[in-house]
C-alpha cells in the first residue's frame, strides 16, 4: 500500500506542473501589460512602465523564473512590490476556517437526517427529508446566500433591533484565530456551503445506511438476538460511515479552491477571491502558487480518500 | 481485489449523480429482490418488456411525474411565451417610473423600466434552459464515447483518460470556466474554437468541455464492471468484433445510468450557468437578460424590490428541482440494480 | 405536570410580550432630526474612535508606482498623512496647503512679468515639520523631484521631466522651481490631485520602489498612519502638526474595506461603520430612509458619456466613421428619457452635462453650450441620415450601399445602470431606424482588454475631470492605442484631429489662466463639432452617514476630489 501512495504521489508531480502551465498561459493570454500597469497614463509612461518593469519578458522565461524561485522556497512579489506569500497563506486560512466551519455543520447535520432517514425509512421524517435534500441541492447557491442575507440579517434587524449576523466580510483577516468575531462572520456563509453539503451527505448516508441495514450478516446479528440499538450503532453505522468517509476525503479537498461563488457573495477573503483579484490584475505570480496549491490539495485527498477505501473495507486491498 | 476497485471510488459518482447509491461493484447483491418485485408488479403472466417495466416503476414515484409534468409545461412557456402574456420583454409601457411590485396586470411585478417581469423572465429562460440541454447532451456524446472505449480497452488508454481528467477535475470548475471564458476576448484562436466571449456557443462550449469528464467516468465504471459478465464472454465467443459488442452489448445496458447522467448534468449545467452569470461571465447579447444576471444585476434593490430578485431566482430553483426529481424517479425506473429505496 | 406546563405558558407569552416591545421600541430612535448634521452642532466633543468603510481597498501605499491608480489608496490613507505644497479645496481650486506660507510666485515666459524660464517659487512654512520634529525643506521638495522620476515603475513623470532644477534658499524654507518650459498644470507636482511631497530622510534612495509599499514611516499631515493591512487602516494624531486648524478632534481613525455596496450600506445602517463614501447606485434614497441616516450627495467630478469609437479595431468600417451618422445618433438619443427614468428616481438633481469632457463644477473650462443643442429630435435624425443618402430598409433600418445602420453598443456587464440605459435606448433607436445589438462583457474584459484594444464601436462608460483642464492624454493624436504601440496611451475614442492636437500641446504650455481658457473652449468646439461623444451627466458623489453618531462638517467635501473624507480631522464623535 505505500508503494502504490507513493506511486500516486509521483503522478502529481506531473500533474501539477502540467496544470500550472495551462493556468499560466491561460493567465498571460488574457491580460495586457501596458493597459493594467497604468490605466490613466500617457502611452509614454505605459510604454516606459512596460520596459521598467520588465512586462514584456516572453512567457517562457517568465515561467522558468518563477518555477526555479518557487521550488526553492522564494513565492515572489507581485508588480505592485508586495509580498505574494503573507496574503496568500491569509487567504488559505481564512477559506480553511469557512470550510472547517461548513464541514462541521454538514457532517452533524447531514449525517444525522440520513441515519434517521435510513432507520425510519418511509415515514414522514424521510420524505421531509428528503424533500430538504432535494431542495438544497436545486437551489443556487447565490441566491439562497442572498436570501440568507435578508431573512437573517435584515429583516432579523428590522424585527428585534439587532442581528448576531453580518452580511458579509471578516474583521481582521489577517488575524489566524477563530474567535468569536471570526466564526459570527463566517456563520451565513457556512450555512450557504452547508446546504449543498447537508443534501448530498443525507442522500448518500442514508443510502448507505439502508444497504447496510438490508445486508445479511446484519440479518444474522438480529437472528442472533443483538438488540437494535446494537446493530444500528455497533456494525449499520461502522460500515455505513466507509463510503461517506472517503466521499468526505474528496470533499475536502475540493474545498480549498472550490467556494468562490460564496466568498464572493459573501466577500470573505479567502482563496476564492484571492483568485479573482489575482486574475482582474493578471498577477500570475499570485495565481501560480494558488493553482498549485488547490491542485495538490485535490490530489492529496483523493489519494487519502483511496488508502482510506482500502483500510478501512477488509474487502478491498490495494496493489 | 483488482484494478477495478482501486480506481472506482464510490464517491466519483456521487460528485454528478448525487442522490444515487454508488454502484457497489465489489459486493455482489444477488437480484433476487429485484426479480421478486418486477415478478410482483406484473399481474399478468405474460412477462412485460424493460420498456414497460421502468414505466411503471417511474409511475410509482409520484414526485418524478409531477416534476416531469412541470418541466414539460415550464419548457413550453418559455419557448412559446406568448401563451402566457403578450407583454414586451424589451419596451416598458412608455411613462412609467419605478418598479412595480406583482399585481393583476403583472403577475411577476415590473422592472425600473416598466418592463413586465414575466415575460422577461420566461424569454431569459430560453438561455438557460437551452445551455443546459445543450452542455448534457454533448457532454453525453462525448463522454459515452470516450468512457466506454477507456473501460473496454483498458490499459494505456483507461489510464491516460483517468490522469487527463484528474487533471482536469483537479482544477476548481468556476475557476476554470471563468478563465477559458476570458480567452477569447483577446486570442483569435480561441475565437475560432470556442466562440467570442459571452457568447451562447463559447458557454456551451466551455461548460461541455468540462461536463463530460463526469460522464465518461461513470460510463467507464459501468462498462469495467459488464465487461467480464457472461453475455459478454459469449458474445466473443460467438465471433462478435469489439465495436460491436461495445455498440450493441455493452452501452445498451449502460442506457439507464447514462439517462439518469444526462438528466442530472441538465441540473448541474443550469446552475453553473447561473453561478457565472452571478459573477458576471455569462451568456450577453440581447437585451434580455439569464436568470443568473436577473439575480446579479437587481441584487442591489433586493431590500426595497424584492419581486426583483425572488423571482428569477425562484425559476431557477423550480426547475433544477424538477430535474432533479425526475432524475431520481428515471433512475429508480431504469437502474436494474437499484431496489426500491 | 400541570405546573410545567403553566410555566411555559408564561415563558410563551413574556417571549410575545419581549418581541412586541422590541418591534415597538424601534420607534423612539426615530426623533433625530434628519439631515441637519451638515454644520457642526455647538461644540464638538474631543475623543474617541472614528469608523469609516471605504470600497475599495489598497493593496500598497506607494503614491509614485501604480498603487497610485487606485483611488482609494489616496483617500483612505494617504490624503490623512502625507503632505502637499498645492491643495485642492471642496470646489476642486488650487490653494495653498498649510506646508505653505502663502500663494507661490510665478514668473517668466508664459506668466504676466513674461521673460526668462518659467519659474516657480514656494514659500514653506516656518512652522512645518515632519512628525519626527524635523523641518520641512526643500530638500525634501528635490527629493521628491528625484523620486518621481528615477523610481522604478514610477507612472507618471508628466511635469517632472519639464522641471530644469530646483534650488533651496532662506534654510531651505524657499523652493525655487525652474521649468525647461512653461507648464500649465504645476499645481499638480508635488501636490494637487495625486501628488506629495516625501520626507528624504526617511526613504531608502531616489528609487522608492520598495519604500511605502504597505507603510510610511513618517507624516506631514493632521494623522500619523499607525498601521495598514488588508483589514484596515488605523490612523491617530499627528501631534507634531502645527495647523491648529487642522487638529483632529477622534483620537483614532478606523478604515476598514467594506468592497460591495451592499455591504458599505449594511454596515453604515447597522452602525458598524459611521460613514461611507459609496458609488451612486440605484434604490439608495430607498435603502437609506432611516432617520439616523444623513445622505448627501454633490456632482462630482466623474462624468458617465456614450463614445463613439472611430475606425476600432474590431471594425474598421465600422458606420460611426461617418460623422453625419454619429451627429444623427446623438439626436437619436434620448438623454432627457435617460434622465427621467434611470437617474431621477434616485438622484433627482442630476442635470445634463453639455460641455464634453469637463465639468460645471471644476473651474471655468466647461462650456455648457456645447451639446445644449442636441436634443432628442427624430425629424433631425431622418434629415440629417438622409440627406446623406441614407434609406430605410424593408426591416425599418437605414442602409447605404448595402450597409446597414448597425452597430454594437458594449458596457459593462453587471452594470445596473448602464444596462438599463441600454435597455431604454436601444428601442428608441430602432423606433428611428437605427440598430444597436448590445454587446457586453464583463468588467475586467472591457476594461483591461476590448477598450484598450479598441474592440469596441460605441461604449458606455466613466471618465473623471481632473482639476486641471487639459485633455492631452484622452484626446491627443498620438495617445491612441495601436497594435504598433502595443495599447498603450488613453485615446481609446480614437479622436485624431490636428488642430485640436496642435491646441492641447499649446493649453499645456500656457499657465495664463484667462488665455488657456480660451484655448480649452476652442478644443471644447471642435469636439463638438466633430461628434466624438455624447456627455451625459456627472455621476453624483455619495456621503452617508450616521448622524447620530458622527458631527461636524461631515458632508462638507462630498464633492472634493479627495473624497468625502479628506476632511476628517473636522470630524467628531456625538
Amino acid at each position: 500500500m505505500v508503494l502504490y501512495a507513493v506511486r500516486r504521489l509521483l503522478w502529481s508531480i506531473p500533474v501539477i506542473l502540467i496544470a500550472s502551465i495551462l493556468v499560466f498561459v491561460a493567465v498571460r493570454s488574457t491580460t495586457n501589460p501596458a493597459a493594467q500597469r497604468c490605466p490613466t497614463c500617457r502611452a509614454e509612461d505605459q510604454q516606459r512602465l512596460v520596459k521598467e518593469l520588465n512586462l514584456d519578458e516572453p512567457a517562457t522565461s517568465q515561467y522558468v523564473t518563477w518555477l526555479g524561485n518557487f521550488a526553492q522556497g522564494d513565492f515572489g512579489k507581485t508588480l505592485r512590490n508586495t509580498e505574494v506569500w503573507p496574503d496568500l497563506r491569509d487567504s488559505m486560512i481564512v477559506t480553511l476556517q469557512l470550510g472547517a466551519l461548513a464541514w462541521i455543520i454538514t457532517i452533524s447535520f447531514g449525517l444525522t437526517i440520513g441515519v434517521i432517514s435510513a432507520i425510519k425509512q418511509y415515514s414522514w421524517f424521510d420524505s421531509l427529508a428528503t424533500g430538504v435534500s432535494f431542495f438544497g441541492l436545486s437551489i443556487p447557491p447565490f441566491f439562497f446566500g442572498l436570501m440568507l442575507q435578508i431573512i437573517l440579517v435584515l429583516k432579523f434587524r428590522d424585527w428585534f433591533g439587532t442581528t448576531p449576523f453580518f452580511t458579509s466580510g471578516v474583521n481582521n483577516s489577517t488575524s489566524s484565530g477563530l474567535g468569536y468575531d471570526r466564526l459570527v462572520h463566517l456563520l451565513l456563509p457556512a450555512f450557504t456551503v452547508a446546504v449543498q453539503g447537508i443534501a448530498v451527505y443525507s442522500r448518500y448516508m442514508r443510502s448507505s445506511m439502508l444497504d447496510v441495514l438490508n445486508s445479511d450478516y446484519l440479518r444474522t446479528a438480529r437472528a442472533k438476538g443483538i438488540s437494535e440499538r446494537r446493530v444500528i450503532v455497533r456494525h449499520a453505522l461502522r460500515n455505513a460511515l466507509i463510503p461517506v468517509v472517503t466521499y468526505s476525503a474528496i470533499d475536502i479537498g475540493a474545498l480549498i479552491g472550490g467556494l468562490v461563488v460564496t466568498e464572493q457573495i459573501f466577500q470573505i477573503p479567502g482563496m476564492g477571491v484571492y483568485f479573482l483579484q489575482a486574475f482582474r490584475d493578471g498577477e500570475y505570480v499570485k495565481i501560480l502558487p494558488w493553482m498549485m496549491i488547490v491542485v495538490l490539495s485535490v490530489i492529496l485527498f483523493n489519494l487519502i480518500a483511496d488508502l482510506l477505501y482500502g483500510i478501512l473495507d477488509p474487502r478491498i486491498r490495494l496493489d | 481485489m483488482t484494478e477495478l476497485d482501486r480506481d472506482h471510488r464510490p464517491g466519483e459518482d456521487a460528485l454528478v449523480l448525487q442522490t444515487e447509491l454508488p454502484p457497489d461493484d465489489t459486493l455482489e447483491v444477488p437480484d433476487a429482490a429485484g426479480a421478486l418485485t418486477a415478478a410482483g408488479q406484473g399481474l399478468t403472466t405474460k412477462p412485460l418488456s424493460p420498456g414497460r417495466l421502468a414505466w411503471r416503476r417511474f409511475r410509482r414515484h409520484k414526485p418524478a411525474v409531477i416534476s416531469a409534468a412541470i418541466l414539460v409545461f415550464v419548457s413550453v412557456v418559455v419557448f412559446f411565451p406568448g401563451i402566457l402574456t403578450d407583454d414586451d420583454p424589451i419596451r416598458g409601457a412608455s411613462g412609467v417610473i419605478g418598479a412595480e411590485p406583482p399585481s393583476a396586470s403583472h403577475w411577476f411585478g415590473t422592472n425600473k423600466l416598466g418592463v413586465d417581469q414575466l415575460s422577461r423572465i420566461l424569454h431569459g429562460g430560453q438561455i438557460s434552459l437551452k445551455v443546459g440541454l445543450a452542455v448534457a447532451l454533448a457532454a453525453a456524446v462525448v463522454g459515452v464515447f470516450m468512457g466506454a472505449v477507456a473501460g473496454y480497452y483498458g490499459k494505456w488508454v483507461d489510464n491516460l483518460l483517468m490522469r487527463v481528467t484528474d487533471l482536469f477535475l483537479a482544477i476548481p470548475l468556476l475557476v476554470a470556466l471563468i478563465i477559458l471564458s476570458r480567452l477569447p476576448a483577446q486570442n483569435e484562436w480561441a475565437q475560432t474554437v470556442v466562440g467570442e466571449t459571452n457568447s451562447l456557443r463559447s458557454i456551451i462550449t466551455i461548460l461541455s468541455l468540462f461536463f463530460w469528464m463526469p460522464m465518461a467516468r461513470i460510463v467507464r465504471g459501468q462498462i469495467l464492471s459488464l465487461k467480464e459478465k457472461e453475455f459478454v464472454e459469449a458474445a466473443r465467443a460467438l465471433g462478435a468484433r469489439d465495436r460491436r459488442i461495445l455498440v450493441r452489448h455493452l452501452i445498451p445496458n449502460c442506457t439507464g445510468a447514462i439517462v439518469v447522467a444526462i438528466t442530472l448534468s441538465v441540473a448541474a449545467a443550469i446552475l453553473t450557468e447561473a453561478a457565472l452569470s452571478f459573477l458576471g461571465y455569462g451568456v450577453q447579447g440581447t437585451l434580455i437578460p439569464t436568470w443568473g444576471f436577473m439575480i446579479s444585476s437587481e441584487k442591489g434593490s433586493y431590500q426595497t424590490q424584492p419581486w426583483l430578485v425572488l423571482f428569477p431566482g425562484m425559476a431557477i430553483l423550480l426547475v433544477v428541482l424538477c430535474v432533479n426529481y425526475l432524475g431520481d424517479g428515471l433512475r429508480d425506473a431504469l437502474d436494474p440494480k437499484q431496489r426500491r429505496v | 405536570m400541570r405546573r410545567q406546563r403553566r410555566s411555559v405558558k408564561f415563558l410563551c407569552l413574556l417571549f410575545t410580550f419581549v418581541l412586541l416591545a422590541a418591534a415597538c421600541s424601534d420607534d423612539d430612535k426615530s426623533d433625530t432630526s434628519a439631515g441637519s448634521s451638515a454644520a457642526p452642532s455647538g461644540e464638538q466633543k474631543k475623543g474617541g474612535t472614528l469608523l469609516l468603510a471605504a470600497e475599495q481597498w489598497p493593496d500598497c501605499l506607494n503614491p509614485i508606482t501604480q498603487c497610485a491608480n487606485a483611488s482609494w489608496m489616496h483617500w483612505a490613507v494617504a490624503n490623512h498623512v502625507l503632505p502637499r505644497l498645492m491643495e485642492l479645496d471642496e470646489e476642486g481650486n488650487f490653494r495653498p496647503s498649510p506646508v505653505l506660507a502663502g500663494e507661490p510666485t510665478l514668473s517668466g515666459e508664459g506668466t504676466d512679468n513674461g521673460t526668462g524660464a518659467f519659474t516657480l517659487v514656494y514659500e514653506i512654512s516656518p512652522d512645518a515639520v515632519w512628525d519626527d520634529g524635523s523641518q520641512m525643506t526643500a530638500d525634501d521638495v528635490i527629493h521628491t523631484w528625484n523620486a518621481y522620476l528615477k523610481t522604478t515603475g514610477s507612472i507618471s513623470t508628466a511635469g517632472y521631466d519639464k522641471i530644469e532644477k530646483i534650488e533651496g534658499s532662506n534654510n531651505g524654507k524657499t523652493v525655487t522651481i525652474t521649468f525647461t518650459q512653461p507648464y500649465a498644470d504645476w499645481q499638480d507636482l508635488f501636490g494637487g490631485n495625486s501628488a506629495y511631497i516625501y520626507q528624504k530622510s526617511k526613504l531608502s534612495g531616489e528609487d522608492t520602489k520598495d519604500d511605502m509599499n504597505q507603510s510610511y514611516g513618517f507624516s506631514g499631515g493632521p494623522f500619523v498612519l499607525d498601521s495598514f493591512d488588508a483589514t484596515q487602516a488605523v490612523f491617530s494624531p499627528n501631534t507634531a502638526y502645527w495647523d491648529s486648524d487642522r487638529t483632529p478632534f477622534v483620537d483614532k481613525v478606523i478604515i476598514i474595506p467594506k468592497t460591495d455596496t451592499d455591504t458599505e450600506l449594511n454596515a453604515v445602517k447597522a452602525g458598524e461603520v459611521f460613514g461611507i463614501y459609496p458609488q451612486a447606485a440605484p434604490g439608495f434614497k430607498e435603502q437609506v430612509a432611516q432617520d439616523n441616516l444623513t445622505l448627501a450627495f454633490a456632482p462630482g467630478v466623474s462624468y458617465e458619456a456614450i463614445y463613439m469609437l472611430q475606425a476600432p479595431e474590431s471594425n474598421k468600417e465600422s458606420v460611426f466613421n461617418d460623422k453625419v451618422v454619429r451627429e444623427a445618433f446623438m439626436y437619436a438619443v434620448d438623454r432627457d428619457a435617460i434622465l427621467t427614468q434611470i437617474i431621477h428616481p434616485d438622484f433627482p438633481e442630476v442635470e445634463l452635462l453639455q460641455c464634453g469632457v469637463w465639468v460645471p463644477t471644476v473651474g471655468e473650462w466647461c462650456d455648457q453650450s456645447l451639446w445644449a443643442d442636441v436634443t432628442p429630435d427624430p425629424e433631425k435624425v431622418t434629415s440629417l441620415l438622409e440627406g446623406d443618402g441614407w434609406a430605410k430598409g424593408a426591416d425599418g433600418i437605414y442602409a447605404k450601399a448595402g450597409k446597414r445602420l448597425s452597430f454594437k453598443w458594449t458596457v459593462n456587464a453587471g452594470n445596473a445602470r448602464r444596462e438599463a440605459i441600454q435597455a431604454l435606448i436601444i428601442p428608441k433607436l430602432q423606433d428611428q431606424g437605427i440598430e444597436a445589438v448590445p454587446d457586453n462583457t464583463d468588467a475586467d474584459t472591457l476594461f483591461q482588454t476590448r477598450l484598450p484594444q479598441r474592440q469596441l464601436e460605441v461604449g458606455t462608460y466613466i471618465n473623471t475631470a481632473s482639476p486641471d483642464p487639459s485633455v492631452t492624454t484622452i484626446l491627443h493624436c498620438n495617445q491612441i492605442p495601436t497594435p504598433e504601440n502595443s495599447f498603450s496611451g488613453q485615446n481609446s475614442v480614437g479622436w485624431c484631429n490636428q488642430e485640436a492636437t496642435a491646441l492641447m500641446d499649446e493649453s499645456d504650455r500656457t499657465p495664463d489662466p484667462v488665455k488657456r481658457l480660451d484655448l480649452i473652449r476652442q478644443i471644447g468646439k471642435l469636439l463638438r463639432e466633430d461628434a466624438v461623444l455624447l456627455p451625459m451627466y456627472q455621476l453624483p458623489n455619495v456621503t452617508i452617514v450616521r448622524n447620530d453618531k458622527v458631527d461636524g462638517p461631515v458632508t462638507l467635501y462630498t464633492p472634493a476630489a479627495y473624497s468625502a473624507f479628506g476632511n476628517i480631522y473636522d470630524w467628531s464623535l456625538k
